[in-house]
């Protein structure tokens, strides 16, 4: 069994609601924060060997897990 | 008219979109998101509005991969009317049924109001009520030129930068036009004690 994150990051030219209302909270606070981008991590926990492994993340992300519209993902632990 | 209405676990509006069609005189039938139906069941669709799995993921994601969308995306294709209100909107963008995305509203609020609404294929104007945290519509610049080219963006909000959308686009339809999906509830304004009769036979 192996872990396996889905790192999700709006695009960078799509306007990031939640990162912008983070990055003023900071601002505001006098971090010195140049940008903030708010996204999603997925854990997923896999048997598979890593061939079958990569087979099967590379489905379920293309199958709903980000929206490729707005949306970048990544998979992290290959 | 038989028309189906779609429930998801956290659908909220399925009770007034249904009182709406059966005063409109039409025979609802309430759909349940594990259900699969035969396209010939039903003469039209609704996907009414709400929080369909507690909006995780994204708006509608969860739903729009549910077994009942794939009989509701049968019937889209044999070009039947399918309407979606809201979240209902949400669902036929995230099941590909309609182009775009809908994002959190600009400023990050839950928007909850009336609206001016424009129809520009006509230039129809009614007055709706609204009520979305994620209702900012979304898509390519590509995409966008070609929704008002092949004539499919048919609602727009009056105000400017009413929640971000692009162009103010409240509603679209796919090319055929028999899918809609709007923001604003029409179901909700359709007497006079509603506060506006615009809902009334909306969309048939």
């Amino acid at each position: 069994m192996k872990k396996y994150f889905v790192r999700i990051l709006p695009k960078d030219e799509v306007l990031d609601v939640q990162g912008r209302a983070v990055l003023q909270m900071l601002k505001s606070q006098k971090h010195p924060v140049a940008s903030i981008r708010v996204g999603k991590l997925i854990e997923v926990v896999l048997n598979e060997n890593v061939s079958q492994a990569q087979e099967v993340l590379k489905k379920i992300t293309a199958e709903g897990l980000y929206n490729p519209l707005v949306e970048v993902a990544e998979v992290e632990g290959l | 008219m038989k028309v189906g209405v779609v429930q998801f676990p956290g659908t909220n509006c399925d009770r007034d979109v249904f009182q709406w069609l059966v005063d409109q005189g039409h025979s609802p039938t309430y759909l349940w998101h594990q259900d699969r139906f035969d396209r010939g069941s039903f003469e039209a669709c609704v996907i009414p509005g709400g929080f369909s799995f507690g909006d995780y993921l994204r708006s509608g994601a969860l739903a729009a991969r549910s077994s009942v969308m794939k009989s509701v995306s049968e019937m889209a294709k044999s070009g039947k009317p399918i309407l979606g209100i809201c979240n209902g909107f949400q669902i036929l963008c995230e099941a590909g049924l309609l182009p775009g995305v809908l994002m959190q509203n600009q400023k990050g609020n839950f928007i909850d109001d009336w609206a001016d609404l424009k129809n520009p294929l006509n230039n129809k104007k009614i007055r709706l009520p609204v009520a979305h945290g994620d209702g900012r519509y979304f898509a390519s610049s590509d995409t966008v030129k070609k929704l008002w080219d092949q004539n499919q963006v048919n609602w727009c909000y009056e105000r400017a930068d009413f929640n971000g959308s692009v162009d103010e686009i409240a509603g679209v339809q796919c090319l055929n036009g028999n899918v809609k999906g709007l923001m604003p509830h029409p179901e909700r304004a359709y007497q006079n004690w509603m506060g506006s009769t615009d809902g009334w036979q909306f969309w048939i």
